[in-house]
């Protein structure tokens, strides 16, 4: 079963009267139960491709489905958790009343949903944060918070947007564990990151992304010229791309 | 539409605990003194002054928490991308919209409930240092029926720059552009009459023909303005107000609608 | 967005576009014929708190007062009670944010006196472009009409005209009108002259033109008889009994009428006549 695809996606964004093309002829699939990371260099188009998963904003042209259902036309937040690149929260509220309200708007109430909330902060390593205002939260215990709100409705899809960004090694270690976990509990994940090494560790299939364009699609070990390591490959094919296109 | 309702709680919540909100609060009560102490200098006009100093305190406040505080709130959501948190989740656009409005317009029943009580107390406290010298026909039921009429003026002006904010989102033209209707509706009515009365300009020539387009657009909001009936007592139609509050809650359907609309289909860059 | 959806949306948005149409329309006409309460409004905060309040706006504000009272005045309504405190507080306003304007002054007097019957209020208010205006002889002038014609205070008003004559060309009716009204023989004579200067005035609108007209008429009713008194009186050394024996004795053809009373009322004692009884109980 498919669970997120990207079909011919194209994508411009308006400077004044320019069009600046973000996205061209995107084009891939994950699976369910897969861990998908989405690489490339700043600025490739990582985040507008999320951004159009998660329906913030609309392709230019082609479509995205989730689960089979289409994104901008069917409802579909029910399957996935988001977390944005920066999580940006109200700064007068707890942490705990951020995940009250993420779960309520998910469908859940009460006593579960206490529960489930002391459960997730207890696993993010931010229970006794909880009754804090965020406004006392460092960077890392926001990344993790938002993760929390992520997790909070348990959905199939996970959808983050550099997950590890600002987080310290212990951090980021808690989250590949996570992510790890989502996966054995047959959860889709699809995440991007610049960090190649925790890339290595968790994904299925990877996906590299240069000036909107998808250079590759396919597995780790696939990558062309991966003797030499992860790295290496992937600076090069980034470089050869930017050579043509210079062309 | 219970979604709408958290939205509208978290923000209430958020807004409540924002130290602005005490510090507008806060000129709110040292201006009830100040009135206290200009309507004791007047011995002759005491309980008009305090009357419509104190209609006139709630409205001041209810304007800067509105252009003020609330477009800084919801620019700030937009800015600051707390938007996302709320979008993310599976809460449709227009119960956004529907939930902030009714989360900013609950702190502006709040500020008016309290500061009205606040007048209350301080045109009260006039009329008793004055040996009693009630306005003729002054009414406590008008006094709290014109403070009811002036905050549906704000919950109107809250609409509108709601409305501004989801068409610009920049804050500085948002704020503009909502000074602006605030200015135009309070003064059409005035100038649409003086225009008429002074019969400078002939009725059907273009500057009225704008005027009066300008006034089927705009709200007119000096129909709620009721200072002067509550300060000298006169007398009312409640028919005719019914209707003004008719209009006024049509008038906050029909922007909110517009509203959704529009950021319905804006890209959340 | 679904049918369903773009359904609940439409029917919301007509609906509320329905009732804000008719209920629009509904106010706008119960503001067109609302009673004056509703279409004069003026801030019911004394003249001296204004100022705070526009800042560096008086001009401006000072108009758009004067603005909305001439709005209110022009449609020629009889004026109530409430609307005549808002002119006057209104007026108060505006001369006190900006104590320059010709405009305000000459409304205040056009007014106060006249239509709203508060000519105390109008002198207590040309007194502040009086003071400001050093170079502007009406305000004094005005002040020393309302003096003379409403309050009936001959010396107060001669004494206010004398100083308003000391300005720069000002008009030598003021000196005339001041000497005269000073002695008690030329006043109503000195009345008639101000009286038929006044009627001059273009801005003049119809009631006050008759006002005074009937009051000319009636000054010169007075005049008549007093100048019959004289006579008698230089003839006999005393003033006559009643106003019948001047008619015996052949000093005055026959009496004038009163247009404000059934007769004139004479008062021996000093020779003087009155329109009513207000004067002669004083």
């Amino acid at each position: 079963m498919i669970a997120i695809s990207f079909n011919n996606i194209w994508k411009n964004y308006k400077h004044g009267f320019k069009k600046v093309p973000a996205l061209s002829r995107i084009s891939f699939s994950v699976k369910q139960g897969e861990v998908f990371g989405f690489l490339g260099p700043n600025g490739a188009g990582k985040s507008t491709s999320i951004k159009l998963l998660i329906d913030f904003i609309r392709p230019d042209s082609g479509s995205i489905t989730i689960n089979g259902l289409k994104v901008g036309t069917d409802k579909f937040r029910h399957l996935t958790g988001y977390l944005p690149e920066t999580p940006c929260f109200y700064e007068n509220l707890t942490g705990m009343e951020h995940l009250s309200f993420a779960g309520k708007s998910s469908g859940i109430n009460g006593a579960l949903l206490n529960k489930k909330s002391l459960e997730i902060l207890e696993k993010l390593n931010l229970e006794k944060a909880g009754s804090n205002l965020v406004r006392t939260y460092s960077k890392g215990m926001k990344q993790r918070l938002g993760l929390a709100i992520a997790l909070i409705h348990d959905p199939e899809i996970y959808i983050l947007d550099e997950p590890m960004s600002g987080l310290d090694p212990m951090g980021r270690r808690l989250i590949i564990s996570i992510i790890l976990n989502l996966r054995e509990k047959g959860k889709t994940v699809f995440f991007s990151s610049h960090i190649l090494n925790d890339i290595e560790k968790t994904c299925d299939q990877i996906g590299i992304l240069n000036k909107g364009k998808l250079l590759y699609c396919g597995t780790v070990e696939n990558m062309p010229e991966n003797n030499s390591g992860m790295e290496d490959a992937f600076v090069s094919l980034i470089e050869k791309d930017d050579i043509i296109t210079n062309e | 539409m219970n979604k709408a309702w958290l939205v509208a709680w978290i923000t209430f919540k958020d807004c409540m605990r924002n130290r602005a909100l005490y510090g507008i609060i806060l000129l709110g009560l040292v201006l009830f003194f100040v009135n206290i102490i200009i309507t004791g200098m007047f011995s002759w006009e005491a309980g008009k002054v305090a009357v419509d100093m104190g209609l006139s305190i709630i409205s001041f406040s209810g304007l800067i928490l509105i252009f003020f505080f609330s477009i800084n709130n919801i620019s700030n959501d937009i800015y600051n991308r707390t938007i996302y948190l709320i979008l993310s989740r599976p809460v449709s656009k227009a119960q956004y919209i529907l939930g902030k409005y009714a989360g900013l317009s609950l702190i502006i029943l709040i500020s008016s409930i309290l500061l009205g009580l606040c007048a209350a107390v301080s045109v009260k406290l006039s009329f008793i240092s004055v040996d009693g010298q009630i306005p003729f026909n002054f009414s406590w039921s008008l006094f709290f029926l014109s403070i009811l009429f002036l905050t549906i003026s704000l919950l109107i002006l809250m609409a509108l720059t709601l409305f501004w904010v989801s068409i610009t989102t920049h804050q500085f033209t948002a704020f503009l552009l909502s000074l602006g209707c605030y200015f135009v509706g309070q003064n059409m009515e005035n100038v649409k009459n003086i225009i008429l009365s002074t019969k400078f300009l002939a009725e059907n020539s273009l500057p009225v023909k704008v005027i009066s387009c300008v006034s089927w657009v705009m709200p007119n909001l000096a129909a709620f303005d009721l200072k002067t009936t509550a300060a000298y007592g006169l007398p009312v139609n409640t028919t005719a107000l019914l209707w003004v509050g008719l209009y006024g809650i049509s008038y906050i359907g029909v922007i909110l609608t517009l509203t959704i609309f529009i950021f319905q289909r804006r890209e959340l860059a | 967005m679904n049918i369903k959806q773009t359904g609940v949306f439409l029917l919301s948005f007509l609906c509320f576009a329905a009732v804000f149409f008719a209920s629009s329309l509904e106010v706008k006409k119960n503001r067109k014929t609302l009673g004056a309460n509703y279409s004069l409004q003026i801030n019911p905060l004394p003249g001296k708190i204004i100022p705070f309040f526009a800042g560096e706006f008086k001009g401006l504000m000072a108009n758009h007062i004067l603005l909305k009272i001439g709005a209110f005045v022009g449609s020629d309504k009889k004026i109530s009670f409430d609307e005549k405190e808002k002119i006057r507080l209104g007026l108060e306003q505006a001369l006190t944010l900006d104590p320059y304007f010709m405009q305000t002054y000459l409304l205040a007097q056009a007014l106060l006196p006249w239509d709203c019957h508060m000519p105390e209020e109008a002198i207590r208010l040309l007194e502040i472009p009086r003071k400001h205006l050093s170079w502007d002889w009406r305000p004094g002038y005005y002040i020393g009409f309302n003096y003379y014609y409403f309050l009936n205070n001959y010396s107060k008003a001669s004494e206010i005209f004398f100083e308003t004559a000391k300005i720069k060309n000002s008009p030598l009716l003021i000196t005339l009108l001041g000497s005269r009204f000073a002695i008690k023989s030329k006043r109503t004579k000195a009345a008639i002259f101000l009286l038929t200067d006044m009627l001059k005035d273009p801005e003049l609108n119809k009631n006050n033109r008759e006002s005074i007209s009937k009051r000319i008429t009636g000054l010169k009713g007075i005049l008549l008889i007093e100048n019959g008194l004289e006579n008698y009186k230089k003839t006999f050394n005393v003033y006559p009994p009643n106003l019948d024996t001047l008619i015996k004795k052949d000093f005055l053809k026959n009496l004038p009428p009163n247009p404000y009373y059934k007769t004139y009322l004479y008062r021996q004692k000093d020779g003087r006549v009155f329109f009513d009884k207000t004067g002669y109980n004083k």
